[in-house]
């Protein structure tokens, strides 16, 4: 089934802003955000006409981010070398989505902590506090059998991220 | 802030959930429109591209497949060990050992013995490369054998020549049966291994091609006499012979000349009637023997009754150069003969699956016993000089040319 672009534009409206500021709790850096935005959106526009449920724009469009964010950022240089995709036709540039960069010393504190923890615990946390998303989703998104598993990541996450808070805060302060 | 933290972390994550990007939204719906076109294309090309190579890969599947079937390679394959050993001829433990060896592991060994060494007995079988597991229980035990002078173990190889394909099936798959060994060129092998070790005076003859056994004579005119009778001495004329050419067929004659020692008069010994074996050459290649059968002494005569003749075993030595054992229409096909004992097998008729011909050392006295799936037929002959009864058989044989002309 053919899907217009203003049918994507329509159902991309509403979540736009939280897929930006998910981009920037995965990625912490702006740069790296628009990065996986373009691509993500991309990638989104190539499979929209598999989507047969609009309710469910959101959670696809959230699992394709999560799935372009492990490929992009993979440790693993041959995975990042060799088994990207590459676009085979023409890419427009992509428009400048921040306007600047900001300084509030909480989000920076947050996003410094956000990068001492594990890939798969700051997907959760970030789905669950920004994406807004229900346990259940994220067990989906994530890919995950159990949700416990889900869940005890979470709060798991949620103490470490306080710990580290903290200690980076003591640094901050510090100096 | 840090005292916060303690209770809530909403205060952390708020800048990040309350972020308005929305003025960025309309230039990024442009870019999704731009973007949706060319997507579009590509999945048109994508497309394309996947039918293109379907197709490709269509047709050159059975080209491929056509020239691994065509291209013929060789491969070398190992189809077994041969494995050479002497004993010191004092050592009668070993012999004894030996024996059993043989019956324990279902292997004939082939004993010959060389002019420069008389004392010694040197041995030789070959293992198929299927049952290497025994190979190496053989070995072990012949290892600890006292008076054992050389165990030499040679692996025999053959070339197969089969297609890539058969290759990549049989090889790489471990698929259905792989090419057997010709018998030619395994024959060929052996006797190149033979000659490296100076054992060119032995033929080789495969007895069982299916299982890849192999039997070894000696191309000398009387092979058995070389380990039964000239043990000791070898005659300088005999020695040339050591270095003839192995011939890997010999003449029916040559073949025959083994059961020689049958032709004559034998009488079976324990039976209630009197009876006679008489084993008479019919020509170069048919051994015949005929059972001469005395009617039982305590019946009453009708008559003038003479004995009862019929045709027995026959052993013809067929132009395929295999020597055959007949006897009421079944068949045996002769497998190996030493000093001791002679073995005809049978594959068709598993009651008479196996003949074994045990002679007593003085070859005055032999015993013919047919054995298979509960079966067993025993016979035992003693040597007898009872020369009216040859003339009996040949006015037999006239009368019944019939019987000559079917064997």
């Amino acid at each position: 089934m053919q899907r217009s672009s203003e049918d994507f534009i329509e159902l991309l409206k509403p979540i736009y802003s939280n897929a930006i500021s998910y981009c920037i709790a995965l990625t912490r850096n702006e740069t790296e955000a628009k990065d996986l935005l373009q691509d993500s959106l991309l990638k989104a526009l190539e499979k929209f006409t598999a989507l047969r449920d609009d309710t469910k724009f959101k959670p696809w469009l959230f699992t394709i981010l999560t799935r372009r964010y492990y490929a992009l950022y993979q440790k693993s240089l041959i995975k990042k070398n060799f088994l990207n995709e590459s676009y085979y036709f023409e890419t427009v540039e992509f428009p400048q989505i921040f306007e600047k960069e900001t300084n509030e010393l909480n989000q920076k504190a947050l996003l410094e902590a956000l990068g001492l923890i594990t890939e798969k615990e700051r997907v959760a946390i970030v789905l669950f506090e920004v994406g807004d998303f229900s346990m259940e989703e994220i067990r989906m998104i994530q890919g995950e059998k159990s949700l416990s598993a889900v869940k005890s990541r979470i709060s798991r996450t949620r103490i470490k991220l306080k710990e580290l808070i903290l200690a980076i805060q003591k640094t901050l302060t510090n100096r | 802030m840090p005292g916060n933290i303690e209770n809530d972390l909403d205060a952390y994550w708020d800048p990040i959930r309350k972020r308005n990007s929305d003025h960025s939204f309309p230039a990024v719906a442009d870019w999704i429109r731009e973007m949706h076109k060319s997507v579009g294309r590509s999945r048109l090309e994508k497309r394309k591209r996947r039918r293109r190579s379907k197709w490709f890969i269509l047709s050159i599947l059975p080209v491929f497949f056509i020239l691994s079937c065509t291209i013929r390679i060789n491969r070398v394959e190992s189809s077994g060990t041969l494995v050479n050993f002497s004993i010191d001829k004092k050592e009668d433990n070993s012999f004894q050992k030996l024996s059993s060896l043989q019956q324990q592991f279902a292997f004939t060994c082939y004993e010959f013995l060389q002019a420069d060494q008389p004392t010694v007995a040197f041995f030789i079988f070959l293992i198929p490369d299927k049952e290497q597991k025994t190979l190496s229980l053989i070995t072990k035990q012949l290892k600890i054998l006292n008076g054992l002078q050389k165990l030499d173990i040679n692996s025999i190889n053959y070339t197969i020549r089969e297609s890539l394909f058969s290759t990549f099936w049989h090889k790489t798959l471990q698929l259905g049966d792989q090419q057997k060994p010709k018998g030619e060129e395994l024959i060929q092998n052996i006797q190149a291994t033979l000659k490296g070790k100076g054992l060119d005076f032995l033929s080789i003859s495969i007895i069982n091609d299916e299982d890849g056994h192999i039997a070894f004579t000696s191309t000398k005119q009387y092979p058995d006499s070389l380990t039964i009778t000239n043990k000791n001495v070898q005659s300088d004329e005999e020695k040339p012979l050591q270095s003839d050419k192995i011939r890997n067929t010999a003449t029916s004659m040559d073949r025959l000349q083994i059961f020689e020692w049958l032709l004559g008069l034998w009488k079976v010994k324990y039976v209630p009637q009197k009876t006679y074996h008489y084993w008479l050459r019919i020509n170069d290649s048919i051994l015949q023997c005929f059972v001469i059968k005395y009617p039982d002494e305590g019946l009453i005569k009708i008559g003038d009754d003479g004995p009862d003749i019929s045709a027995g075993f026959s052993i013809r030595h067929s132009k395929s150069d295999s020597t055959i054992l007949s006897l009421r229409g079944i068949e045996w096909k002769f497998l190996l003969a030493n000093d001791k004992e002679m073995l005809f097998k049978n594959e068709t008729t598993p009651k008479s699956a196996n003949v074994k011909w045990s002679l007593a050392d003085d070859r005055k006295t032999w015993q013919s016993a047919i054995s298979g799936e509960q079966n067993l037929e025993v016979v035992n002959l003693i040597r007898d000089e009872n020369t009216g009864l040859e003339n009996i058989v040949k006015e037999f044989i006239v009368k019944h040319p019939e019987l000559i002309k079917k064997s």
